[in-house]
């Protein structure tokens, strides 16, 4: 289809007005942080900052313990991810290539689990928590996540799962390779895009959680997670915007560049699930 | 190489029942072909020969060895799929040597043996590929080499052919039969092309609802169809029926078609008094001076073979469920009746002929049960 | 060939009564196999929690606690929770929001996906950062916003002051209704890049074939608009929306970090309430009685939509 110079340029003008408004926000925040605190405070804005400043990278590393929020953050999206993958690599396939009695359920059932209120869930999970002396630890965290991406990712990896041939597993155990082995050998090396975007995606969540964090670690700050971090530096420096822009993007850079990886299996992957 | 045998199998999901009571003995070396319409259940068969599908009742035994309870992967088999089913993750050597690694087979000795395979299918060249850099043709041939490097006592194959283009297919036709002439393993076969069934087989298994129709070579299928069904589903195109009376006429038997008299095989006189079925092939109708004249209602022309259609007169043609050859046969017109001729006329639709049907050509079926008579 | 036959013979497991899951009559039992951890995992962690949180809810305690003494069952919490001006203005509230955050952030998310559907050169990095914001952790999306709608030096206040739309700057965190309002800026501009990239899916997917039919019609851009692509898209936008809606019901970390519920409530949703009446007053039972209520007007409203736009896809 041949579209006209001006309509080439119409569409080229809306992208960019697009794109601008809506990624402001990300930029204000780069910008915010690389400021100089008296900046702030000036009206109009400034918008172009001439001489960014690193420093408060180091101020915030030597007055906040940025690094251990950051470490605790890895180690629950790391423990959820190799957790919730287990899992549901074994029943997405299950639900994916046998018919079961109870199959549908099964399926239904991780489906509406994405509409619970998981403010009431921490309710129960609390108790039971406090009875297991598990409140505090990254692992109530771990758990109460799971809730969340366990059925997630075993929907999107059945969906994945499900566009594999099953000639091929077929032609793997006729040549002697064990159901078992066969999953390991043949079926997730073939899925391995949608393996990374699943698993990938399960970090994402998991990077974002508040909720669960705030429930069951605010009493322990040395459990504290970044994002537990940079709600209580809002609270702290209230009007240190600086401060709390650079630890806020500190925050999202890993976060954004998974997801520079990951977007394109991802569109795919959101969407089939969506379809069903 | 092994004996195949299926005894008294049955499948059934819930109350449908995909395979009743299928029997049959392949002997050691032979080249069965399952053929039938699809949904016959000729590939569930092929399954639960795999032991990818589980049998309801039954045995069935690969040279001698009850294999009913074993997994496929013990039971001594090779297997082409449809789509191939090549592993898309490893190179092509990786895929034909995948069988051997599983069984324990030491390195080098599987590599040798690949290579071989290889040679055998002119791969040599491509072994370090992932088949989604080959051809279509190249994947069907790894896919076959997957299955001989093993050595297994028998190759089970899913339409292997169905995925190539018509050229492709009929040289891979021939291949595929050199090849089991040469190594000699029983094979079976399935298909939903009668034609290649014909061409490949040294026996043939017509299927229908999960039933088996005949069993036989193609020579008896073509002329000794056991029911309506194999005569209308074998040949191309299939067997023309009409249905009309026996009568008998100076003691011989004889029907009408459209009023005229055509001369029954003599065996028939005993069913005089009675109405049959009647089937003749295209081929075997032919265009001489007779009673019997017939308008052209289609000339489909291929060069020098043609295809005539006439129209069979008022109340003798089948009904749509009697001549019912399965969803690949839809546009077959029961009204009509087919003559194929190979000469240099030029025929116009509209064109009266006159035919005879020689008598000797001539097929008789039950109208109730289908079954052929005499 | 009969060495083979005779090695996988020998090879072949005969140990200890060991099930071959190959054997075509124990492989579905491989496949519930497969199933089992999933299946206990997901009943202790999601079908036992739900079970005791019904549970609570129907006790009075302020912390709850695990088998220790359980209380006799009540109806006090929901007798409260029915009675209290608290909960009916957090429905309002909720019902307000999820109007406003969902057709919001569907026009924008539409508006986006056609463009970025567009053919132009670029397109696939105009579809990255479009979605982008769907990676930012709500928190780190909040106090951006906290920042860029801070009364005294935020940005939008001096755009909108500027654009001489207000004459003095928005209070943000006193006025009930630009706090509302906040809160659904942030949530829209989380929620839209999901909704573009469903759409989008959605858009790829219908075939090319049908806008050129209408074209040969003679059918006008609005025309192909409305005739070819809402219909087609119907049923992806009603997926969209409700889970939109229940992401909106589920909320916490926005309205959390953002205006805490305040100022006067004006913010508390349902799922804030839930978690106040637990973890800020300490009263479990109450907080439970709202988190179940919010739980089965969630499974309504998605039973409901879902069998809608089931239907009329089809």
């Amino acid at each position: 289809m041949q579209r006209s110079k001006l309509g080439q340029i119409g569409i080229y003008t809306a992208v960019i007005v697009t794109v601008v408004l809506l990624l402001f926000p990300i930029y204000w925040m780069t910008i915010t942080a690389l400021s100089p605190a008296n900046q702030l405070r000036s009206f109009p804005p400034v918008f172009f900052p001439e001489e960014p400043q690193w420093g408060v990278f180091s101020e915030l590393l030597a007055t906040q313990p940025f690094a251990l929020w950051l470490k605790n953050t890895i180690l629950i999206a790391v423990a959820t991810m190799i957790l919730a993958l287990s899992v549901s690599i074994l029943a997405a396939y299950a639900l994916s290539r046998y018919r079961l009695r109870g199959g549908a359920t099964i399926g239904m059932f991780i489906l509406t689990s994405k509409m619970l209120p998981a403010t009431l869930l921490v309710i129960p999970f609390f108790a039971i928590f406090k009875q297991m002396g598990l409140v505090g630890s990254l692992w109530s965290v771990v758990i109460t996540q799971s809730t969340l991406i366990v059925p997630f990712c075993t929907w999107m990896l059945k969906g994945y799962f499900d566009t594999i041939p099953e000639e091929l597993e077929h032609a793997a155990l006729v040549d002697g390779c064990s159901p078992f082995a066969t999953i390991f050998r043949i079926v997730l090396p073939v899925a391995a895009p949608g393996l990374a975007a699943t698993a990938l995606y399960a970090f994402v969540i998991s990077w974002s959680d508040f909720l669960f964090a705030r429930t069951f670690l605010q009493t322990s700050e040395s459990q504290w997670t970044l994002n537990m971090g940079i709600a209580a530096l809002k609270g702290e420096y209230i009007t240190d915007w600086n401060v709390i822009m650079a630890a806020s993007l500190m925050a999202s850079i890993p976060i954004l560049l998974v997801f520079l990886v990951l977007e394109r299996f991802l569109v795919g992957g959101l969407a089939s699930g969506a379809e069903k | 190489m092994a004996t195949v045998e299926f005894n008294h199998i049955k499948k059934s999901y819930g109350s449908v029942e995909a395979i009743r009571d299928f029997n049959l003995s392949v002997d050691d070396g032979d080249f069965c072909v399952f053929v039938g319409p699809s949904g016959c259940g000729k590939s569930t068969a092929l399954k639960m020969l795999a032991g990818l599908e589980a049998t309801t009742s039954g045995t069935i035994q690969i040279g001698g060895r009850d294999v009913t309870e074993l997994g496929p992967g013990n039971r001594d088999i090779a297997m082409v799929f449809q789509n191939y089913a090549l592993y898309p993750h490893m190179t092509v050597r990786k895929n034909i040597g995948f069988g051997l690694k599983m069984r324990g087979m030491p390195g080098n000795e599987i590599n040798a043996k690949v290579e071989d395979a290889a040679k055998i299918l002119e791969l040599t060249n491509y072994l370090d590929r992932k088949p989604k850099a080959l051809s279509g043709g190249q994947r069907q041939r790894v896919a076959l080499g997957r299955a001989i490097v093993r050595e297994p006592s028998a190759f089970l194959m899913d339409e292997p052919l169905s995925n190539l283009d018509a050229k492709l297919r009929v040289q891979t036709r021939a291949e595929i039969v050199n090849l089991q002439k040469r190594l000699g393993v029983t094979t079976i076969y399935v298909t939903h092309d009668q034609t290649e069934a014909l061409t490949m087989a040294s026996k043939i298994v017509v299927m229908r609802d999960g039933m088996i129709q005949q069993i036989g070579t193609s020579h008896e299928l073509f002329t000794h169809p056991r029911n309506i069904f194999v005569a209308g589903f074998i040949g191309s195109p299939g067997m023309n029926f009409f249905r009309g009376p026996v009568e008998l006429d100076a003691g011989q038997p004889v029907t009408r078609f459209g009023g005229h008299l055509v001369r029954l095989p003599a065996a028939t006189a005993a069913l005089a008094g009675t109405d049959a079925v009647f089937g003749i092939r295209p081929e075997h109708i032919q265009l001489t001076t007779s009673p019997i004249n017939v308008g052209l209602r289609l000339v489909e022309s291929l060069g020098t073979e043609k295809i005539l259609h006439f129209q069979i007169p008022k109340g003798q043609s089948l009904t749509n469920t009697e001549a019912d050859f399965g969803p690949d046969d839809q546009d077959r017109d029961v009204q009509s009746m087919l003559i194929r001729v190979i000469d240099d006329h030029i025929y116009q639709e509209g064109q009266s002929v006159s035919l005879l049907f020689p008598q000797d050509k001539i097929h008789v079926f039950d109208p109730a049960t289908h079954a052929a008579i005499g | 060939m009969t060495h083979l036959t005779e090695t996988t013979i020998l090879t072949k497991p005969k140990g200890p009564r060991m099930i071959d899951f190959s054997a075509p009559r124990h492989r579905k039992k491989f496949g519930y196999l497969l199933l089992a951890p999933a299946v206990i995992l997901m009943a202790l962690i999601i079908v036992y929690p739900i079970l005791l949180s019904v549970d609570i809810s129907f006790q009075d305690v302020r912390i709850a606690r695990v088998g220790a003494s359980d209380k006799p069952w009540t109806l006090d919490n929901y007798r409260w929770l029915f009675a209290s001006h608290e909960f009916w203005r957090a429905c309002w509230v909720t019902a307000k929001m999820v109007v406003f955050v969902g057709g919001t952030a569907l026009v924008i998310g539409l508006a986006t996906a056609l463009l970025v559907n567009q053919k132009f050169k670029g397109r696939a990095l105009a579809r990255l950062f479009v979605a982008l914001p769907w990676a930012v952790p709500e928190v780190v999306a909040t106090v951006i916003w906290a920042w860029m709608l801070d009364s005294s030096f935020g940005v939008v206040n001096w755009a909108l002051l500027r654009l001489g739309i207000i004459s003095e700057a928005i209070q943000f965190s006193q006025n009930s209704t630009a706090a509302f309002f906040a809160v659904c800026v942030v949530m829209i501009w989380k929620g839209y890049p999901l909704m573009t990239i469903m759409l989008l899916a959605g858009l790829q997917s219908i075939p090319e074939e049908q806008y050129q039919a209408a074209k040969v019609d003679g059918a006008s851009v609005w025309q192909r608009f409305w005739y070819v692509t809402v219909p087609n898209l119907a049923p992806v936008m009603g997926v969209t929306l409700i889970m939109t809606t229940l992401w909106v019901f589920r909320d916490f970390a926005i309205i959390h970090v953002l205006t805490g519920g305040g100022p006067l409530g004006a913010t508390t949703t349902l799922s804030i309430m839930t978690f106040e009446q637990s973890f800020s007053y300490f009263r479990m039972g109450q907080g439970a009685a709202v988190g179940v209520v919010t739980m089965l007007i969630c499974a309504f409203i998605s039973r409901a939509l879902v069998s809608r736009f089931a239907s009329k896809s089809h």
